[in-house]
């Protein structure tokens, strides 16, 4: 099957799996304790207030009259009006997803030259020394949460050395550099622990295999033989493991962006939970959804390019 | 270079007391263990015996490709007269390949599932100055060669594509590519159903012959070691039990354990047709008996046996025997099994 027709099939499947997650998201919201047009008015409320809010918001509506105008919402890529802010749901996210997207680059650049350096040392050097600590390094990163790890190094480069912003992006594009920099190691370290330990093992099966042994045979030279018979083929499941540690990161996002105050989805997010903005909640899950979705299905694509014996089908 | 003219040049490889060693988990395995051999230019010499008696392991140390954990305590490899285990690693690249090439068992494992047949065949080329349409030409010519069929088309694709029978020839033609005069086949047909077994023997036999390569076969199977070899030496927990020309083997085996494998071998004569497996099983090279080390599963096994390792002798010329009591089996010939003999 060619990459067009997979891609199509792919997506048709995808419609059913989009249907049911928009249910439960509507569902879910509402499930969240406490009258939306109450938390928002605070103690200002007044019954007349309150009245007019809940007209406002649709609130009055059955469920199912509610559920099918946020539906014909999403089809038509009107995602509704934020109450807390007055400006319509896809503006919003569009002058947010920026921050996300280049958080989500960056941690990506800092996990593959955290991951894939020390995992390809310690697997040539299997049950050695550099093997040791880096799988004991490992085994600490998968032990820590991410926060915790972002407020260590918030303290120490932030608070104590002073070298990086204790919080926010600032406002010209090098201090949005800066300002990435603690968020992403941050995620980067959450994630590249896994990524090492699967490199690892690729490395330690790959450099004992026949097919090694075989281009040994050969008399190649042990630089080509690391890059085009072990690196090469070791990387193939770690890249795939590594695309889909991008959704980890998305969604690790929510947690980084609030601990180092960014401007991203994940901040707005949050905030929109509290505030109980339920067009903006449900706008920015369904775009979650919509980005899972769209990079599970380049991963198997990614997968099948790298891998000649993968079949698209 | 005197040392090279007092050689014998007759001899292309010439392994002189080889011994192997494994270290794992603190224990030293004996895998190969006092292994004597010589291949004369344009031989086939077999290796034969049960799985696990360091056949792999030998072959493997005569161009170096052993395990990290593995030491070459002891021994000498000379390649026309030159010590391959003194070489450095440059030198040894150039042997590799080049002088000595190898084939595997499983054709599926041993090229790289993710590079196409002619990068394989192609890094064969890596250091000559062949032009591309040179290298592409003489790609070509070795999957013609092993008879695989359009083999422009066949280059480019990968291992996987390949049906059971073309995989090993594709695996052979990559090996060839380099042009080796020895070359060193692990097993080349145990992966494969019988009748492509019986095609890849054939060819390797007209190919060898077609290139004037010497050959070290490795089996487990007595009847590829009739079809392919010229010479035979039989192996028992690393250590060589018999060598001999095929025809003595077969006609004259002096030692229990080559009997007892003639004797199991499925015959075509009525009176002997079942199976004839030797009983027990064969000793950890952790701890090898300090007497022979078949003696435990031997019928004519003695007090002497137990004590004494036997030392390989040459009981005619070119037939040596590691057996204390080679001389019980003199008129035995080879188609009368163990208890049979002994009566
Ligand atoms: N890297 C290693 N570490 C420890 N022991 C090893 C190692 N490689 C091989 N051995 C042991 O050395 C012995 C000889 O192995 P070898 O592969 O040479 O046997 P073989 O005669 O080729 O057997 P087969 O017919 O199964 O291929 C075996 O007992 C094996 O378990
Ligand atoms: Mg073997």
């Amino acid at each position: 099957m060619d990459v067009f027709n997979y891609t199509l099939k792919r997506i048709l499947q995808m419609i059913p799996v989009f249907l049911i997650v928009t249910v439960l998201i509507f569902l879910l919201i509402r499930a969240i304790p406490g009258d939306p047009a109450m938390v928002m008015l605070g103690e200002k409320a007044t019954p007349e207030s309150l009245a007019a809010l809940r007209e406002k918001l649709g609130l009055n509506e059955s469920y199912i009259k509610q559920f099918f105008l946020y539906f014909k919402g999403i089809v038509t890529f009107d995602l509704g009006d934020s109450i807390k802010f007055n400006t319509p749901v896809s503006t919003l996210i569009f002058s947010r997803v920026g921050t996300t997207i280049c958080l989500t680059i960056m941690s990506t650049f800092f996990t593959v030259i955290f991951s894939f350096i020390p995992g390809y040392i310690a697997g040539i050097n299997k049950d050695k020394i550099p093997d040791q600590i880096v799988r004991l390094i490992a085994l600490i990163g998968l032990s820590v949460p991410s926060f915790w790890i972002g407020l260590v190094l918030l303290i120490i480069f932030a608070v104590n050395i002073k070298i990086f912003p204790v919080a926010g992006w600032g406002n010209t594009p090098w201090e949005h550099f800066v300002g990435l920099i603690l968020p992403s190691i941050t995620q980067a370290i959450a994630v590249s622990a896994v990524l090492i330990r699967n490199l690892r093992n690729n490395v330690v099966d790959i450099k004992n295999s026949d097919y090694v042994d075989f281009a040994r045979s050969k008399g190649i030279s042990p630089l080509r033989i690391s890059t085009h018979h072990i690196i090469r083929n070791a990387l193939i499941p770690t890249t795939t493991l590594l695309s889909l540690k991008l959704i980890a990161m998305f969604g690790g996002s929510i947690v980084i962006e609030n601990v180092f105050n960014l401007p991203g989805i994940g901040n707005l997010l949050v905030n929109s939970i509290y505030a109980r903005d339920y067009a903006v909640v449900q706008g920015i899950v369904v775009m979650f959804v919509v980005v899972v979705m769209v990079i599970n299905l380049l991963t198997d694509i990614i997968y099948s390019i790298l891998d000649p014996r993968v079949k698209l089908s | 270079m005197a040392k090279e003219i007092i050689k014998d040049n007759d001899n292309l490889l010439e392994v002189n007391n080889l011994n192997v060693r494994f270290y794992s988990n603190g224990r030293e395995m004996k895998a190969v263990n006092g292994v004597t051999f010589n291949i004369k230019k344009g031989e086939t010499f077999g290796f034969v015996g049960e799985s696990g008696c360091g056949k792999s392991t030998t072959s493997r140390a005569v161009i170096r490709l052993l395990a990290e954990n593995a030491k070459v305590p002891e021994g000498e490899i000379l390649y026309n007269g030159t010590d391959i285990l003194k070489l450095s690693q440059d030198k040894l690249r150039k042997i590799r390949g080049k002088e000595i090439g190898m084939i595997f068992q499983e054709p599926m494992t041993a090229l790289n599932p993710v590079l196409t047949i002619k990068k394989q065949v192609y890094e064969q080329f890596i250091g000559t100055s062949m032009t591309n349409k040179e290298k592409e030409e003489r790609a070509i010519e070795m999957l013609r060669l092993v008879g695989i069929p359009s083999p422009e088309k066949r280059l480019k694709e990968y291992i996987h594509q390949f049906s059971g029978g073309m995989r090993q020839r594709a695996m052979i033609a990559t090996t060839l590519a380099a042009n080796p005069k020895l070359l060193i086949a692990d097993e080349p047909t145990t992966a494969l159903d019988v009748t492509i077994q019986d095609q890849i023997i054939k060819l390797i036999n007209k190919i060898k012959k077609q290139m004037g390569m010497s050959v070290l076969l490795i089996t487990h199977d007595l009847g590829v070691i009739s079809q392919m070899c010229d010479r035979v030496a039989v192996m028992y927990a690393g250590y060589f039990v018999e060598t001999a020309d095929t025809l003595t083997l077969f006609a004259k085996p002096r030692h229990p354990y080559t009997k007892g494998l003639i004797d199991a071998l499925p015959s075509t004569e009525k009176k002997n047709s079942s199976l004839m497996p030797i009983k027990g099983t064969t000793p950890s090279l952790a701890e090898l008996p300090k007497g022979c080390p078949f003696g435990p599963r031997c019928p004519y096994c003695e007090d002497k046996c137990v004590n004494e390792l036997p030392e390989m002798t040459e009981i005619e010329s070119g037939h040596m025997v590691r057996c204390h009591f080679s001389y019980k089996l003199k008129n035995a010939s080879g188609l009368i099994s163990i208890e049979e003999g002994e009566q």
